[in-house]
């Protein structure tokens, strides 16, 4: 079997789900579609899906796992109903980088729409700007947020159930050749 | 791609006990350093090192300077048929560089193909053009990084069909290609046993291996084993490095190590669900108690 192009099949088979439907409608016609010839189509064809699944699940699941440690205060505001506002922001295969790309699209989701509690949105951004300037040897970065998220995540970090009023607030990140991360409240 | 390529780890019997030791998290860096006497050697994951900050390479450096450090890599992808990363290996080349350890490690399997970073370690087909795939990459990664390289054998627990061989078969055919030594995962060869029928819990059940089974893999090349916990998730056993190392594996390691006489250290792995340091270092203990026991 080509190596290349079965693995290439294989990836998104494991990491796409819509692709792994169709697959398995036409396993055939989809393994063509990747440049594999007959045998090796009808070879291919022969993979347990009860066992692609489950890698699958294991694939999302460590999705998952890494964006709650990246954005942990989100995921403690939004308790079980994180990974289901994860999978929403995530739908297909993931791009290269992803434990921030993953995060941020999460945070572009609560963002956008009226999720609860209201500044959901404003605290998955302000988490993501620190692992993502860590992430930068330089960055300055001016962040607007509409209620006062530093008090927020403070709050969380201690454990309260913060009942915020809008308030809007401005952070600061900044890093220059790699240096210690600098955030100031503005 | 023979045996004799810079940075091959060739069998060289060793009559010293292995070091027993753990993989570091930063959540027990203060209790590591307390109790520094008790571990021999720690393994880092590598990629948590790679873009770090200059905070993350001083708490590298500090522990190097305590210990003898070992770098494990997740995302080299050796098993790529698309060749590996030239950026990727370019930073993990300066993390080796470094630390300067005696090895280093990455995974039998690939983790990206077709523009998809699949995020975990995929089992690859056991044929004969994956082994020369990763034999091509292993040569690529030792013309940039010239200390040892081990290859450990993950779980797999969706099984490419169009197999031309087995697991052990496949391994020892990559060893043999590369040159490489094996980090031998004895949680994941459990977990494979269990999970694809293979023999080693029918022979486990029976209360002893079975010696047709056990031949058949590649001992006098492991350098280094990995001992860890799991759960099962639907009747499947998952290398999930989340719980203590349960009897069975402990069983398995102390039937094994007899036979991989090349073995120089045994590193617990603990990622979710930490317990209590002392737990942890109990296990090590236990580790060693059993690389003695058995040297």
């Amino acid at each position: 079997m080509p190596l290349k192009e079965t693995q290439a099949l294989l990836a998104l088979l494991y990491t796409d789900a819509r692709f792994r439907e169709a697959f398995f409608r036409t396993p055939q016609d989809c393994a063509r579609q990747f440049g594999l010839g007959e045998a090796e189509a009808e070879t291919l064809a022969r993979i347990d899906p009860a066992a692609v699944a489950r890698f699958a699940d294991c694939l999302k699941g460590k999705r998952a796992l890494d964006a709650r440690k990246t954005l942990p205060l989100t995921h403690r505001a939004l308790g079980a109903r994180f990974d289901d506002e994860l999978f929403a922001a995530i739908a297909g295969a993931p791009a290269p980088g992803r434990h921030l790309a993953d995060a941020a699209a999460l945070a572009r989701r609560l963002a956008r729409r009226s999720a609860e509690p209201d500044w959901i949105g404003d605290l998955a951004r302000f988490e993501l700007a620190f692992v993502a300037a860590a992430a930068r040897r330089n960055c300055v970065w001016l962040r607007l947020f509409r209620y006062p998220v530093a008090e927020i995540a403070t709050g969380l970090a201690r454990g309260e159930a913060p009942g915020a009023h809008r308030r809007p607030s401005v952070g600061l990140w900044l890093r220059l050749f790699g240096s210690r991360l600098f955030y100031a409240r503005l | 791609m023979g045996d004799a390529a810079a940075g091959a780890t060739e069998p060289m019997e060793t009559t010293a006990a292995p070091r027993a030791g753990l993989g570091f998290r930063p959540q027990f860096c203060a209790d590591l350093f307390a109790a520094r006497e008790a571990v021999d050697i720690i393994e880092v994951i590598a990629d948590h090192y790679l873009d770090a900050s200059r905070e993350k390479l001083a708490e590298l450096d500090l522990l190097a300077d305590h210990f003898p450090v070992v770098p494990h890599g997740l995302d080299l992808s050796l098993g790529s048929a698309e060749g590996i990363d030239p950026a990727y290996l370019r930073k993990m080349a300066r993390l080796v560089a470094r630390l300067d350890p005696p090895w280093w490690s990455e995974h039998l399997a690939f983790t990206k193909a077709g523009g998809v970073a699949i995020g975990h370690l995929a089992a690859l087909p056991y044929t004969r053009e994956a082994a020369e795939a990763v034999a091509r990459n292993v040569e690529t990664v030792r013309r940039a990084i010239a200390t040892p390289l081990l290859l450990e054998n993950p779980t797999a627990i969706a099984l490419v069909p169009g197999a031309e061989m087995d697991e052990p078969a496949f391994l020892t055919r990559v060893l043999e290609l590369t040159g490489c030594g094996w980090l031998c995962d004895v949680t994941n060869l459990y977990t494979n046993a269990v999970n694809h029928g293979g023999d080693l819990e029918a022979a486990l059940d029976r209360g002893a291996l079975d010696r047709w089974a056990l031949d058949r893999w590649p001992w006098e090349r492991v350098v280094q084993f990995h001992i860890a916990g799991g759960r099962r998730l639907r009747g499947l056993l998952m290398d999930s490095h989340d719980a203590p190392t349960p009897p069975e594996i402990w069983a398995l390691l102390e039937t094994i190590l007899p036979l991989a006489r090349n073995a120089q250290a045994i590193v617990l792995e603990r990622d979710e669900n930490l317990p209590p340091f002392g737990a942890l270092l109990e296990e090590v203990a236990r580790a060693r108690a059993i690389g003695r026991r058995c040297r």
